[in-house]
């Protein structure tokens, strides 16, 4: 019996060696808890071995149906000038490497890899000093609010967080420190039932940072108008749970994107907007009009209405819907000429102050055009009307919604309606049409190789592509317009594309588009951007980076290009 | 006299046939305690945190082309260098400022996608 307890003791010392400390992650609320709880998790350092980090990294990761971030704060009461910094990110969940231990977080760190999983959420947490980063103090709390796992496809809440990865080291000597997780996932055991006063909205809408879109909900009163009541961000599974609702009275529930309108004049929207009108959707529109008459009467057609109300940027003010009326969309070649002019950056100024030159494309210039509706009257054609009116009462206590955005033809960036959205009459009068501005919901992926180079004192930027069957293309890059000034593209897309470059305040949008669909973009280097340094560099590493690139094939499917 | 032109002839071819020696200095580069790499090769960043730009060691096993990539959380490439670099060290600058407010992970890789290095960085908001 002693030798089996030395053997033990000797195997247990065996396994812990080599730990030099570990991360702990905990809840300080006693349990248990309910739905609409708040809960505080915080994370500190456990020394083993007598390690002196001056740098502690690490990455975890939280079910966003579950648990909703309220905020967060460093505490590190014994490093007060450490530098800190928290970058979060939607949508993407952590897979461990195989063959090592997933609570061993520095051998994970570099190793494993994250993947794209609408339901959770990655933050990375890093901690700098000159002194020893002291063991045992609170380095983070994060405040969360316990949400109802009915519907979100999770029987329990068993690892509503997670440690991912950490690298500790003292910077000092280059030491890493083995570090291990001290609760790799932390479970909050069972949780009770909400409320029915908890009234949850849930917006689809196919963007990763759902969290940009604000709500509000509006009491809709006839006799003293509209008043808001309740107002805030959807949460990173864009949804929001909201209380003190009235039973039996009628709200109005809507979302926008948020700029920035500190100064009015000048407002400021966010940069990923210029992502959502791009040339798969501007070579639908042209494959649309390819099959409308001049009158735009319309032999073209879109998969689902909603594609057309998007497509109608040229829209008068007298086609807009009146109440009790249906929401007529008119497609012509002016609305994909415009499309054209704003990729090629020729639309006139936008005169923010009397609004002269207002096109509403969902994009930087002109800001976010929100569409938000009940799921099921999304897109409906036959919709007469207010579509987001919801009334809540006992029994209706959720409330699912669909966002989308205007410009946005091949609904990238919008949800996809339930249904095609035609009325019957105008679905039966669709048989037999010619040529459909159909296309693929799921894009297709091609390798792309794209890198920048000092050559001859200029930076030369190449786009090598071998994809064939492409009629267009688009590129948006952002370069350091501090160190760089552009110069000029060279195109070799063919002879018959129309080519575009447009640059502006560090941006650069370029690209080719066969208007009839019918030449396709040159393989080998169909562009190669210059810029002149505007100082001495020995290299270009970050000076250009790459936001959306992509193509579109004859058949309207989107390409999206991974850059090798 | 004929002796002594005979002798000075002799001298002056003497001269003339010596070969001049140069001595060719490899040029170095200094590089700061805080981006020495003791390993053959690997890459280096001054520092987690970034404003603009962050000094980098890139300590290549022979002369040749590589690839310094820029990577976002998921790994897409979101900017990348191709690169003329001789061995040993090799101080290079890293500009963040055409990059999104985000942390990094930024690659040394040879032509043939070979990873030589790689490390995190923080962008100060």
């Amino acid at each position: 019996m002693k030798n089996l307890l030395t053997m033990l003791l000797i195997m247990v010392t065996s396994i812990s060696f080599g730990q030099d400390l570990r991360i702990d992650h905990s809840v300080t609320n006693p349990a248990p808890y309910a739905v609409g709880d708040t809960i505080t998790i915080k994370f500190n350092t456990i020394d083993l071995n007598g390690s002196v980090p001056t740098l502690v990294q690490f990455d975890y990761e939280y079910n966003n149906k579950l648990l909703e971030k309220i905020d967060h704060t460093f505490s590190l009461p014994n490093n007060s000038s450490a530098m800190t910094s928290l970058n979060h990110w939607d949508g993407y969940k952590w897979t461990p490497i195989g063959g090592i231990n997933p609570s061993n977080l520095s051998d994970q760190y570099q190793q494993g890899s994250y993947s794209t999983n609408a339901d959770f959420s990655v933050e990375r947490i890093t901690v700098q000093d000159g002194i020893t980063i002291a063991h045992s103090q609170t380095i983070l709390v994060v405040r969360f609010r316990v949400k109802d796992k009915i519907n979100s496809g999770y029987s329990d809440y068993s690892q509503s967080t997670s440690l991912n990865w950490a690298n500790v080291k003292d910077n000092s000597t280059n030491t890493v420190y083995s570090t291990w997780a001290m609760t790799k996932n932390v479970d909050l055991g069972d949780v009770g039932g909400g409320t029915l006063n908890a009234v949850t909205f849930r917006v689809d809408t196919p963007i990763s940072n759902k969290t940009s879109y604000k709500y509000s909900i509006d009491e809709v009163n006839n006799t003293n108008g509209n008043q808001t009541v309740q107002t805030g961000n959807l949460d990173a599974s864009g949804e929001v749970v909201v209380s003190g609702l009235v039973d039996g009275t009628q709200y109005r529930f809507y979302t926008y994107v948020e700029s920035d309108f500190t100064d009015p004049q000048n407002p400021v929207h966010p940069t990923w907007l210029d992502d959502v009108v791009t040339i798969s959707d501007v070579y639908l529109v042209f494959n649309y009009m390819s099959s409308t008459d001049i009158d735009g009467n319309g032999t073209g057609t879109f998969d689902y209405y909603i594609q057309k109300q998007f497509a109608d940027i040229t829209q008068l003010q007298s086609e807009l819907p009146q109440e009790g009326q249906p929401w007529v969309a008119n497609v012509n070649d002016n609305d994909s000429y415009v499309f054209l002019s704003y990729l090629a950056g020729t639309l006139p100024t936008y005169n923010n102050q009397n609004g002269d030159g207002f096109y509403p494309i969902t994009s930087t210039k002109y800001g976010s055009m929100n569409y938000t509706m009940l799921a099921d009257k999304y897109g409906m054609q036959t919709i007469t009307s207010d579509p987001s009116l919801f009334i809540p009462s006992p029994t209706s206590t959720v409330f699912n919604f669909k966002a989308g955005l205007n410009g946005d033809v091949d609904l990238s960036h919008s949800a996809t309606p339930l249904t095609s959205g035609y009325d019957n009459v105008s679905k039966s009068a669709r048989n037999g049409k010619v040529k459909s501005a159909s296309f693929q919901k799921t894009p297709e992926t091609s390798n792309l190789d794209i890198s920048t180079q000092l050559v001859g004192g200029n930076v030369i930027m190449e786009i090598n592509t071998t994809k064939t069957g492409m009629a267009g293309a688009q590129f948006n890059l952002t370069y350091d317009s501090n160190i760089l000034e552009f110069s000029e593209v060279i195109f070799d897309t063919g002879n018959e594309m129309t080519n575009f470059a447009n640059s502006k305040d560090g941006k650069l949008f370029i690209g080719s588009l066969d208007l009839n669909g019918e030449k396709t973009v040159k393989i080998g280097t169909p562009y190669k951007v210059i810029f002149t340094p505007k100082e001495t560099i020995t290299n270009t590493a970050g000076l250009v980076s790459f936001g959306v690139k992509e193509g579109v094939k004859t058949d309207g499917t989107k390409v999206k290009f991974n850059i090798q | 006299m004929r002796k002594v032109i005979i002798g000075l002839m002799f001298l002056g071819m003497l001269v003339a046939c010596t070969q001049d020696e140069y001595i060719v200095y490899e040029p170095f580069t200094i590089v700061p305690e805080s981006l020495e790499i003791v390993e053959p090769v690997g890459l280096k960043l001054e520092n987690t945190f970034v404003s603009d730009k962050v000094s980098v060691n890139v300590k290549l096993p022979s002369d040749g082309t590589y690839r310094l990539k820029i990577k976002d959380i998921i790994g897409n490439l979101v900017s990348q260098e191709k690169l003329s670099a001789k061995e040993g060290d090799n101080i290079l600058s890293i500009y963040t400022t055409s990059l999104e407010k985000s942390s990094y992970t930024v690659e040394l890789q040879t032509e043939d996608g070979i990873l030589l290095g790689s490390s995190v960085f923080v962008m100060i908001n």
